[in-house]
């Protein structure tokens, strides 16, 4: 990477701003623990910067006061920019956050409220995420909890108090927003504190500070605002761009390595950015992140509290369901972390992890262990995720498999292709007959008329996975008949066709690069908490056209993701 | 002369200012002072259906999913056939899919995209979902006189099993359902745990001595809320334009959770609100189950969840801890559970919604649908019953309240237009129940206006005012 800008003309430059105080590092912390008045991120230090692959250097350079050229990086494209935002972190966010800033072994256990699944399947998109009275009592509770566990330092003599509570804002503070707190900010808090201080003593007035900066709007929402550089266009500050690398690879604010970058305003580059992307990669906590991506990517998000009729499916516990959903995690970590890391393997891959509650429903020996443990299986019954039974399950009625919904869920969740919406009276299913398949069913809205111009799309998809029940285990007969597995798939861009079972299908959709741009799609709005944008869907396929041929690798589609125009620039709607 | 009318003829004399009679201050303050009690708002949805009722069949009838609301026929108002003036005029996209065009027209009144026609206008889909929602009647209320009592407004329920049905806006903004019981309980009646079902009633958590304890902690967690609150300020005047409504959102709870500081030296909560009902205890959850564990995501505890929130909101009400609330049992929807097994239906509500009942209404989907449908309405009506059971001054608390009942679609077929409408409860005299209004012609935007007013706003229109044709004469 071309670093281009020192800690120490950063340092100078944060000197001239007139903010020497929190410059100098009072809190002892490193050098260029740079702030600005503003308190919206950085001031732009002196830095010539080098555009990404999806940036571009622009007219209208100036000279710092050290002489160096600053050239503001610009977007490529005008349509290409996403609007400013303030995101809330989610529950999960949330936690970890509490987790870091006070240094706990655990995250804070206190209720919050499960996200909202949008109907895209999405549960962190930015729109969705506010704050009602409900969470914002939730948040109340758990900042007085972790404030009355917190280790309070004592203030000796000769500082006073204000001096000390100064120090710990400087840090904490920091750690809270993200970002030093700027002047105002400091005085605000100083303010509280005294007050504080007034009525109780340093500790309670300590843990006053603390209780309200774990419920500050500046701490709960990720900034992604900008500041304006060039007309309409506003450049993320480097720690807000710190942050949007955080979350998005570790579900977690910023580490100190990242921190030290936004501190020298050194994530302003594509370069610089993916130079920390890819260090974030290798955080033990980025599978948490990927995995939520491909749960989402998956329709796994309900799964957890997923019920069946238990009934039709006795074994269908909520230790099996627990198994089936850990097993899941732990393929996924297998694929990106262990293997590839591709879209191919994600589909092709012939193994699972199974321990003894799992052994019946992917029918192999019992492995005599509770302990999750990597099993091959036969590769003529499964094939990747598509075939996980988590998959399946979601994807099921109570009763029985629904062959419409997994047909609907390959058409529109793993190609990306909108359906219309079903009309208000749907004929209803002939009730579970013992002497039918789900398929003879089941075969009647693709045959009847008024049913067949979307049925056609997604049904026979669907029929290809019949060869495994409402909770995903493989069969071979149905209600003492053969199942049919044969299956088609029409008006793709490049995988229409024939094909027998889950297995061809997945390799199928291994081979499809409409099926690979589709995981791009879904990862960008993961990324972003939101759909792209015409221009920048045009950047969602670049990434996807470069990266299919050698097996669309997921970890470096979020990478690319990060060199985009949308990760650095913004704009108001 | 009448006591209220006495009280009204005082409030007068004291205002003097002939200006203030028009002001929603002064409709509020007339109508307690003409009931003497606070006049309450309460929502009940019923999702995926309310009728069997085919279209252009002149007059409701207590069909197979509203028996149980037969025993209170004389306490309600049936608003038939008011609904979006033709399918035809169904033009925007949200309102194409009945679970969650109709859910925000429910509450809120049929609206168009307020300048925000779809996806490709809105910055996504799920913005221009959200966009295409106001506020809704219960926040309107909220916003206006939420102040007078503890909790702005309390919503309980399901709303996350898969379901689509967002139904409580305010500003663009959805609010999210109570779930919990137990969790709910605390919220409401203090943080210890609730009370077994068998055990007698506990008292509210209240009367907090005046310690300097509790004057500490007050002016703690004052000044915290005041610092939390002046960010919110200082970042709205950066944010843009969407962020706005959601900061404003925010600014609303940090005030409610201001409410909730024990004022030293007061009767405990420190909120405001007068305690007009019958002694103020924690309720006993009659469902027979402990609260602790209970999820309206979980098969099998939609009875219980159904009695937990029956009471708590029954109490909330009767402790005047608030005026607006609002229950769903369930979500428009909802695909993930089979929530009505205790009934022996395998099903899940989605699946029936779809169902073709008016046509077929012998197939096994419009039996079960029938089935959970009349169940739901079951509970409604135990919730009115409470209401209608309890003395408040010579009348009911049922008299001094509004209740507003509908769903977010006709019956399977996914529109809003024509919906059936349920108005129970006097309304503090305002109304005249036990009949039916052919309300032809007319949008559920008027029967809002009509209960928006009632309860003290002054508005113009509820929803877009081109689908508004005018309050109705509940009198």
């Amino acid at each position: 990477m071309k670093q281009l800008v020192s800690k120490q003309s950063a340092r100078r430059w944060c000197q001239l701003g007139g903010i020497l105080l929190l410059c100098a590092g009072c809190t002892g912390a490193a050098p260029g623990n740079g702030a600005n008045s503003s308190g919206n991120g950085n001031t732009p230090p002196s830095m010539t910067m080098a555009p990404g692959p999806g940036m571009s250097t622009a007219p209208g350079s100036t000279t710092s006061p050290d002489g160096t050229t600053v050239v503001p990086p610009t977007p490529t494209a005008a349509d290409a920019l996403g609007p400013v935002a303030l995101r809330r972190l989610t529950a999960a966010e949330y936690r970890n956050s509490v987790q870091a800033v006070l240094g706990l072994a655990q995250p804070p256990s206190g209720t919050l409220a499960a996200e909202a699944i949008g109907k895209n399947g999405f549960d962190n998109f930015g729109s969705a995420l506010n704050v009602d009275g409900t969470l914002a009592g939730q948040y109340a509770a758990i900042a007085a909890d972790a404030a009355k566990v917190f280790t309070v330092s004592t203030c000796d003599a000769p500082k006073a108090a204000a001096d000390c509570a100064a120090s710990f804002l400087q840090d904490f503070g920091k750690r809270a927003f993200r970002r030093p707190l700027t002047t105002e900010e400091i005085q605000q808090y100083q303010k509280l504190f005294s007050d504080a201080l007034a009525a109780t003593n340093y500790e309670r007035a300590t843990r006053q500070l603390v209780e309200t900066l774990l419920q500050s709007p500046k701490f709960l929402y990720r900034f992604e605002l900008g500041q304006s550089v060039n007309g309409a266009t506003r450049t993320l500050t480097s720690y807000e761009v710190a942050s949007e690398l955080s979350y998005l690879f570790t579900s977690s604010p910023p580490d100190p390595m990242l921190m030290a970058a936004a501190d020298a305003n050194g994530l302003q580059s594509a370069t610089q950015i993916e130079t920390e992307a890819r260090r974030l990669l290798k955080r033990p906590t980025a599978k948490d992140s990927f995995r939520h991506l491909l749960r989402i990517y998956g329709g796994l998000l309900r799964f957890d509290g997923l019920a069946k009729d238990t009934t039709v499916y006795p074994e269908y516990t909520p230790e099996l369901r627990a198994a089936m959903s850990d097993s899941t995690d732990q393929f996924i970590d297998s694929v990106l972390w262990e293997g590839p890391g591709d879209f191919n393997t994600l589909f092709t891959a012939p193994y699972a992890y199974v321990n003894t509650a799992l052994a019946g429903l992917y029918g192999v020996p019992d492995p005599g262990q509770s302990t999750l443990a990597k099993q091959m299986l036969n590769p003529l019954e499964r094939s990747g995720l598509l075939t996980e039974p988590s998959v399946l399950a979601s994807h099921s009625k109570p009763f029985e498999s629904f062959p419409i919904a997994r047909g609907k869920f390959v058409r529109v969740g793993l190609l990306c292709e909108n359906l219309p919406a079903p009309p208000a009276v749907v004929p209803e299913t002939p009730a579970p007959d013992p002497t039918l398949t789900t398929r003879e069913r089941f075969a009647r809205h693709s045959s009847d008329p008024a049913c067949a111009g979307c049925h056609q799309l997604i049904d026979p998809i669907g029929f290809g996975l019949e060869n495994y029940d409402g909770i995903g285990k493989y069969r071979t007969t149905e209600n003492n008949k053969p199942v049919d597995s044969s299956g088609n798939i029409t008006g793709t861009l490049d995988i229409n066709g024939p094909y027998s079972g889950g297995v061809e299908l997945s390799a199928k959709l291994a081979g499809s690069a409409e099926a690979k741009e589709c995981l791009t799609t879904k990862a960008f709005q993961w990324a972003f908490g939101r759909d792209a944008g015409t221009g920048e869907q045009a950047a969602v396929t670049g990434i996807s056209t470069k990266l299919a041929p050698a097996g669309l690798d997921i970890r470096e589609v979020v990478v690319a993701l990060t060199q985009t125009d949308a990760f650095l620039f913004r704009t108001f709607e | 002369m009448s006591q209220a009318l006495i009280k009204r003829r005082s409030l007068l004399q004291q205002l003097g200012a002939a200006a203030f009679l028009a002001t929603p201050v002064f409709r509020s303050a007339l109508a307690e002072a003409q009931t003497q009690f606070p006049l309450r708002l309460i929502l009940l949805n019923l999702p995926g259906g309310i009728s069997q009722k085919s279209e252009g069949v002149p007059n409701f009838y207590f069909d197979t999913l509203a028996k149980p609301f037969a025993s209170l026929e004389s306490d309600m108002i049936i608003v038939d056939n008011a609904g979006a003036p033709a399918a035809a005029e169904i033009s925007t996209w949200y309102e194409l899919e009945g679970h969650g065009g109709g859910g925000r027209t429910m509450f809120g009144g049929k609206i168009e995209g307020q300048g925000c026609g779809g996806p490709a206008d809105c910055g996504g889909e799920e913005k221009a979902y959200l966009y295409g929602t106001a506020t809704t009647i219960d926040q309107l209320v909220a916003m206006q006189f939420g102040a007078k009592t503890r909790f702005d407004s309390l919503y309980f329920g399901s709303l996350w099993g898969g379901g689509q049905g967002d139904t409580i806006f305010r500003n663009g903004q959805r609010i999210k359902p109570e779930g919990d019981p137990a969790a709910t309980f605390s919220k409401l009646f203090g943080n210890g745990a609730p009370p077994p079902a068998t055990s007698t009633p506990a008292p509210m958590a209240s009367a907090l001595p005046p310690d300097p304890e509790t004057a500490v902690l007050y002016a703690l967690g004052k000044s915290r809320l005041d610092q939390l609150s002046a960010e919110i300020v200082e970042i709205k005047g950066i944010a843009g334009k969407y962020e706005q409504t959601k900061l404003d959102l925010h600014l609303t709870s940090l005030r409610e959770l201001e409410k909730s500081l024990a004022v030293p030296g007061s009767a405990g909560g420190g909120g405001p609100g007068a305690t007009p009902g019958g002694s103020c205890t924690a309720p006993v959850i009659p469902s027979g189950a402990n609260m602790a564990g209970l999820d309206p995501a979980t098969q099998g505890d939609l009875p219980a969840v159904s009695a937990a929130f029956n009471a708590l909101g029954y109490q909330a009400l009767n402790c005047d801890l608030t005026r607006v609330l609002c229950l769903q049992w369930l979500a428009s929807g909802d695909g993930l559970v089979p929530r009505f097994g205790f009934m022996g239906l395998k099903d899940v509500h989605h699946g029936w919604e779809h169902s073709d009942q008016v046509s077929n209404p012998n197939s096994q989907g419009s039996r079960e649908y029938d089935a959970a449908q009349m169940w739901l309405f079951g509970q409604m009506a135990n919730f009115i019953t409470l209401l209608k059971t309890t003395p408040e001054g010579s009348g009911t608390m049922l008299d001094n309240s509004i209740i507003y009942m509908s769903s977010e679609m006709t019956n399977g077929n996914h529109i809003h237009s024509p919906v059936l409408q349920f108005v129970a409860g006097k309304g503090g005299g305002a109304f005249k129940t036990g009949r039916r209004i052919d309300a032809t012609g007319k949008n559920n935007n008027d029967v809002l206006l009509t209960l928006a007013n009632t309860m003290g706003l002054n508005l113009p229109f509820m929803g877009d005012q081109k689908y508004n044709t005018g309050a109705l004469s509940l009198g």
